[in-house]
């Protein structure tokens, strides 16, 4: 058999295979972060400058969250990994429960002595150090830039936002519903 | 929109099926077929194709996955642009990378006396892959049939792209053995 009929075999995989593991979906090139990323690269910029040449000298003062969201996040012994759908939600939500910072990060370099996975709660492998946590039902949301990123347990099923979303909405109206 | 609300807007004939797909599905169409075809312009058109493939299908057909059912269609629908294109070409890309592994279980001849039974062989791989731990079924999945390069793969699974290489290797050569074993000569 030639391999390329074997590559058309394999498209035949059971349905059940395919949906337990996803590709990666190209990320969308959301301009509003990308806006947001140059505005804090400007103020960082601007601080370093004065730090340099002022008068007084001081601390560089840098804002948390001055890069794009992390692969991974560990929180309360789990990890959890950036969502597939790649893309922030821009409002808060009144069922996020605020559970604190991320305190320390840890290098992605697969090489070095790092695994590029956090082992620590509330660890990032990403430098978002100060950023905002948030548990939103099974998942977690990290602030960044204001914008919120979703998170979902390493190795469980995939979730995006929409997908969340949609579930929540119906919940509600369920809710309104049995109330009525 | 729920999976099942966009079936029956295929059945029903409503054109609005086609934005909900595209909506919910677009880019995870568009992923595949930029595995394999590593072009945005013929990926793009494959995964309109993919529509168009769908709603000759439905009705008649109810997908009991969708997103395996569309998924499916954009496989091959670009894997037969990606043959035309290189056809009388040689080497290059991701994806002849992904068939000269996939040669380590094939005799790789145009047997045409060889008769094989397609769906039967199709379980057999079926089969093996669910007899895989997890996270070989996941590597072997994105790999062959997502069509992902092993550094995605290595990035996504937090793992080095050796390992990947290695386990998908070692895996390879599971396969070939347990299809011989059941009789399958490829």
């Amino acid at each position: 058999m030639k391999k390329e009929d074997f590559f058309e075999v394999l498209g035949g995989l059971d349905d059940d295979l395919l949906k337990e593991e996803n590709t990666t979906v190209r990320k969308k090139t959301n301009w509003k972060i990308w806006g947001a990323l140059a505005a804090c690269l400007a103020l960082v910029l601007s601080v370093g400058a004065f730090a340099l040449h002022g008068p007084h000298g001081g601390n560089m003062v840098t804002e948390p969250g001055t890069a794009d969201a992390a692969p991974f996040v560990y929180v309360n012994d789990r990890l959890y990994i950036q969502s597939g759908d790649q893309q922030g939600y821009p409002e808060f939500r009144d069922d996020f429960v605020y559970l604190g910072q991320i305190v320390s990060d840890v290098s992605n370099s697969q090489y070095g002595e790092s695994d590029g996975i956090p082992k620590e709660n509330f660890q990032a492998n990403h430098p978002i150090v100060g950023c905002e946590v948030y548990q939103f039902g099974e998942n977690i949301v990290v602030k960044i830039n204001n914008i919120y990123w979703l998170y979902i347990k390493y190795g469980g099923a995939e979730v995006n936002w929409d997908d969340l979303l949609e579930t929540v909405a119906r919940y509600a109206r369920l809710d309104k519903i049995s109330s009525i | 929109m729920d999976d099942n609300n966009i079936i029956r807007l295929y059945w029903d004939r409503n054109e609005l099926a086609i934005s909900a797909t595209s909506d919910k599905y677009g880019r995870y169409c568009k992923s595949i077929a930029n595995n394999i075809l590593n072009d945005e312009e013929d990926a793009k058109e494959c995964v309109n194709d993919t529509w168009l493939n769908a709603w000759n299908a439905m009705p008649v057909h109810w997908p009991g996955q969708l997103s395996a059912f569309l998924g499916k269609i954009t496989r091959n629908l670009s894997f037969n642009r990606y043959k035309r294109a290189r056809a009388g070409k040689r080497g290059g890309g991701e994806m002849t990378l992904i068939l000269d592994e996939l040669a380590e279980c094939v005799s790789d001849a145009d047997d045409v006396e060889q008769i094989i039974d397609r769906r039967e062989l199709e379980k057999a791989v079926s089969s093996f892959v669910r007899s895989l731990s997890a996270e070989k079924r996941r590597l072997f999945v994105r790999r062959y049939w997502y069509a992902d390069s092993v550094s995605a793969i290595a990035k996504d699974r937090g793992m080095l792209p050796g390992t990947v290489s290695k386990t998908l290797e070692r895996t390879r050569k599971q396969l070939k053995s347990y299809l011989t074993e059941r009789g399958f000569e490829i």
